[in-house]
């Protein structure tokens, strides 16, 4: 006789040890499954750990239910439960039979899905590569379609375009972000080649003025077809080139070349001038003086006549030759401190006094006791040239504003005269030019063309500049700056 | 092809020849020790196919399929001594059974003896393989797995 302690134990405690295995297999098994959908073959494992906990818990819970009945005396319980038990028994070894069996399909499958995620993980890989290099770009660049529609921006555009995000970009028509336009842009001096460069698909370079946060913008665009099929452009690519910087280095270049020529120019010209005028003055003086002596020498009527009018184109030869002169002794005049606004109210009395009777004049003086340090008789032989030059703009009458306030330029004060006529105006082709010595629009004998030439040379003098600006058939504004110490 | 036949005429047996035989836990009734030794057999023939696709697969001896094939052999050593132990069963007295005491005479009663105890030993091994092998899959995706792509961007 052999004792079945052991054996009741054992089988107890193999039933409760596989049972808490294969719950933990289930727990095990969903955790997997659930955290990796895609991959079947958890799943496999995951209805296979299910299938196995049901076998092994109902075969063991079969083993301990039935020791406990049998060690009670209830054998006819157990014989009502027996075939029950070993039932669920049967069945649960084919379920998980036949999920064993399904091991080479799942496998299968599981294959399949792993290419497809490795594919996917590479097409991934290679979006990202795409995509870094579109945000790499230093220009910033669009993807537009064929109806205007922003389809891809990449990191330097979301960056000019400051109040809004990519999400918000995209989908958006492109004439919105860049002209904040209703319509597409249809403008003559705005073309819009996304249309051309779709149906040649060709390589087209515009240059656009796009509306940013900052303010408005000049960019040089290149667009290029966005090929989808082998010669099918549904959309184009726009790189954009902010050039603003650029052209408004340009145009300062292009300003300060035609100033130094100018600064040339006018220095050929003083010397050219100084040199005739004083060379010319010395032959004046000896055709003058001879006048002189034979108008007091006895001569008939006829002579006598003929040398006044040699005498008295003289006297206009030597009054042009001190005007010429006049330049450079305006331009080295001895500087003195004086009270501006005083100056300012003499000078206002004198151009009432000299006004054309059809011109109104008006003043208006925006500041108070200011010290200027310079020559008040050149300054006010330069603004009355600038005076009667408006006059002479106005012949048919008008009003001519003087108004004096004081201003800051490039951090400096200043003290701002503007002359202000609505007078004819001056053709833009001669703006570079009025300041230019014997210039002149009049008719020959009317002007000397010297008078905005001096007042140029005696601004400049005392550290000063004048700017000029006019509108044909509107008027000229003269302003003129002058530095003060506060 | 041969595995569907297989199958095929598993079922077909086991609707065939319904009988009315007794297994060591009492597989009597409705149910027969037929029904549930082909059953067992057909358990062993899975997990044997387990064995072998694994065997000749190339991940044999990496995690996983390393603890999933010990856990298919765990389950053909069972099988193979519970059908044995059914069998013994059928060829012992129930005047063997005294209470808490085994009257042993003959080679069933050795038999049924010892293979329900050893039965215990292999159920338990190869179900904690098959956990291990589950716990091997767990360490290596134990993070949520950052899936490359969502399905719809494909």
């Amino acid at each position: 006789m052999i004792s079945l302690h052991l054996h009741i134990f054992i089988d107890i405690v193999g039933s409760l040890a596989v049972i808490y295995i294969t719950f933990q297999a289930v727990r095990t098994g969903r955790s997997i499954a659930l955290r990796n959908r895609d991959i079947i073959f958890y799943r496999y494992l995951y209805y296979q750990a299910i299938t196995l906990f049901v076998f092994a818990s109902g075969r063991a819970f079969g083993h301990i239910i039935k020791r406990i009945l049998l060690l009670t005396d209830n054998q006819d319980i157990w014989a009502l439960l027996s075939p029950l038990s070993g039932g669920l028994n049967t069945l649960t070894f084919i379920a998980f039979s036949l999920i064993a069996l399904m091991y080479s399909n799942v496998q299968d499958v599981n294959r399949q899905i792993d290419e497809l995620i490795t594919e996917r993980r590479r097409y991934k890989r290679l979006f990202d590569y795409k995509t870094k290099i579109f945000d790499s770009m230093y220009f910033p660049a669009v993807v537009i379609s064929e109806d205007y529609k922003i389809l891809d921006v990449n990191r330097r555009f979301v960056e000019i375009c400051k109040d809004k995000n990519k999400a918000e970009l995209i989908g958006k028509n492109c004439y919105e972000v860049t002209h904040s336009s209703s319509v597409p842009c249809l403008s003559e001096d705005h073309p819009c080649p996304i249309k051309k460069v779709i149906n040649e698909g060709t390589t087209e370079v515009v240059m656009h003025r796009h509306r940013c946060p900052e303010g408005d913008r000049i960019f040089e665009l290149h667009i290029s077809p966005v090929l989808f099929g082998e010669r099918e452009v549904k959309a184009v690519i726009e790189i954009c080139r902010d050039i603003t910087e650029i052209l408004k280095e340009q145009a300062e270049k292009e300003r300060l070349r035609k100033q130094l020529f100018q600064t040339q120019k006018m220095a050929s010209l003083q010397t050219l001038i100084a040199g005739i005028a004083h060379e010319f003055n010395n032959l004046l003086v000896g055709i003058m003086g001879n006048a002189e002596l034979i108008l007091n020498m006895p001569a008939d009527a006829g002579i006598r006549e003929r040398v006044e009018k040699i005498s008295s184109s003289s006297q206009r030869a030597a009054e042009l030759i001190k005007k010429m002169l006049y330049y450079q002794s305006a331009v080295h005049s001895e500087k003195q401190p004086f009270n501006l606004k005083v100056f300012l109210l003499d000078f206002q009395k004198f151009v009432h006094s000299i006004k054309p009777e059809e011109v109104d004049v008006k003043f208006i003086l925006d500041i108070e006791d200011l010290i200027i340090y310079g020559d008040p008789q050149s300054l006010n032989d330069a603004f009355i040239n600038i005076v009667e030059n408006a006059f002479q703009a106005m012949i048919d009458g008008g009003r001519l504003d003087i108004e004096v306030r004081k201003t800051i330029q490039d951090g400096k004060p200043y003290v701002m005269l503007a002359f202000m006529d609505t007078g004819e105006g001056i053709a833009p082709e001669n703006l570079d030019r009025v300041f230019d010595p014997f210039f002149t629009t009049r008719d020959v004998g009317s002007g000397t063309g010297l008078g905005l030439y001096v007042a140029k040379g005696v601004v400049e003098s005392h550290d000063g500049k004048i700017v000029v600006e006019s509108t044909q058939g509107e008027g000229t504004r003269f302003t003129v700056y002058l530095p003060y110490k506060d | 092809m041969l595995f569907r036949i297989l199958r095929f005429v598993f079922f077909v047996s086991i609707c065939l020849f319904p009988s009315n035989v007794l297994a060591v836990q009492e597989h009597g009734g409705a149910e027969g020790l037929l029904s549930h030794e082909l059953a067992h057999l057909f358990f062993a023939f899975s997990v044997t196919y387990l064995f072998v696709k694994i065997s000749l697969s190339k991940e044999k001896k990496k995690s996983p399929y390393r603890e999933l094939r010990m856990a298919s052999l765990f389950f053909i050593i069972w099988n193979v001594i519970t059908f044995v132990t059914h069998i013994s069963r059928e060829y012992m007295d129930k005047s063997q059974f005294q209470g808490l005491y085994l009257r042993v005479d003959n080679m069933a009663s050795i038999l049924w003896y010892t293979g329900s105890i050893v039965e215990h030993i292999f159920i338990v091994l190869a179900c904690w393989y098959f956990l291990k092998a589950l716990y091997r899959i767990k360490d290596v995706t134990g993070e949520p797995v950052d899936l490359p792509v969502n399905r719809k961007e494909l």
